[in-house]
């Protein structure tokens, strides 16, 4: 083949096995509304802490953003999706009517990492699989908002350890056998109280992919930059996906 | 998303590093000289927060020999196809880049050199290291068409 040739045979190889992976419409509007976030909490300069202001910053970051990562990607945001008829609106498919994180109360802002305590509780062993709820309680000084899904990093003895995390409807184990699976809600989290996030995974390995030991998770609120660090009683071996419950008020294995 | 999904060949994994890399962009706004284009400056904090995301390699390599069931995981489904995915996983960083940048995201080398930091030159040489890292996989194509 030609240098042409092998460039286009490798652009159309590089279409068909990273396509299916770029984020869809959903992905990019989490994110505005994370920099939206951003915009109207506390990493502001506190002379933008005037509500209007707020406002004004969510929307220039959402614009800015709407030109990072729409514009100069060559990539929609949500407008083919408003298009649908009958088609689920960005940012709220399959959420209560819950006020947004884009535009919160003026003074209550998403939880980040720093102002949570992190806890396991006793893990709950059936039919392979073990399972358990992440406690966050707000140790911080103020009331703050949560919404949708932890990131999970793991930890072996320190050192970090790749696990994948699937979400309700993509894994599993999880399931609404008990009839209480959490949905997505934002919940407002006050002074010392608690919410729950329920994992669950396989202790089998059922693969050549050897499974982990998990000493420690690494826990980032939805919105959060900074992580919080959940020691666990006892090593867990993670064999497969661990699969994550949205964050609720009320805790799911406890019950 | 294209740059990330292309570095990180994982859905999760692009969706968490165009946010962190879009905070990064917000904080550092006023930091980007007036004479730098948007879009290469962008893009470099989004192929920067994708090296800096750490993963275990052989992980990488092994979760893909063995499929999972997720859909945000690259599943190709010929094998040439999959020799590409798993060539772009063994391809260093930057070379992978500079094929991202070039032949994914269609960038003229001006700009792939931009985003990846260096020179004109030494982008087209991380190209051609890439293509030639990748021959095998063209070869299977070469051999199908």
């Amino acid at each position: 083949m030609s240098a042409p040739d092998i460039e286009n045979v490798l652009r159309t190889k590089l279409r068909t096995a990273i396509d299916p992976v770029v984020p869809d419409v959903g992905a990019q509007t989490r994110v505005l509304r994370a920099l939206a976030g951003v915009a109207s909490g506390s990493e502001l300069p506190p002379e933008q802490h005037s509500r209007t202001r707020q406002r004004l910053g969510a929307v220039l970051v959402a614009a800015v953003v709407v030109v990072l990562v729409g514009g100069a990607l060559g990539i929609g945001l949500g407008l083919r999706n408003r298009a649908t008829p009958g088609g689920p609106q960005p940012g709220t498919a399959g959420h209560p009517p819950v006020s947004s994180p884009a535009s919160p109360s003026p003074h209550v802002t998403a939880c980040d990492g720093n102002s949570l305590q992190a806890r396991f509780t006793d893990q709950v062993g059936a039919a392979g699989t073990q399972g358990g709820d992440i406690v966050l309680r707000n140790s911080g000084t103020v009331t703050c908002t949560l919404e949708g899904y932890v990131s999970l990093e793991g930890l072996d003895n320190g050192q970090p350890v790749h696990v994948d995390v699937t979400h309700t409807g993509q894994g599993t184990l999880l399931n609404n056998n008990n009839g209480h699976l959490p949905t997505v809600q934002l919940i407002t989290l006050e002074q010392g109280h608690d919410v729950y996030v329920a994992i669950q995974y396989s202790v089998v390995n059922g693969g050549p992919v050897p499974c982990a030991s998990v000493t420690a998770l690494l826990v980032t609120p939805p919105y959060g930059s900074r992580s919080v660090r959940m020691a666990v009683p006892s090593a867990l071996t993670v064999c497969g996906a661990i699969d994550e419950a949205p964050i609720s008020a009320h805790p799911y294995f406890a019950q | 998303m294209r740059l990330a999904a292309g570095m990180r060949l994982d859905r999760s994994d692009a969706e968490d590093a165009v946010q962190e890399a879009a905070l990064r962009a917000w904080r550092k706004r006023d930091a980007r000289r007036p004479d730098t284009a948007l879009r290469p400056w962008f893009l470099a904090i989004v192929a920067n927060q994708c090296r800096e995301t750490r993963r275990a390699r052989w992980a990488s390599v092994l979760r893909f020999a063995d499929p999972p069931a997720r859909d945000d995981v690259v599943q190709p489904d010929a094998a040439d196809t999959a020799e590409v995915v798993n060539g772009l996983r063994r391809l260093p960083a930057a070379v992978r880049l500079a094929v991202v940048l070039r032949f994914y995201l269609d960038l003229p080398f001006d700009e792939v050199a931009a985003v990846s930091g260096c020179s004109v030159e030494a982008a087209k040489s991380r190209v051609r290291r890439g293509i030639a890292a990748l021959g095998s996989a063209l070869r299977v194509s070469e051999n199908v068409t």
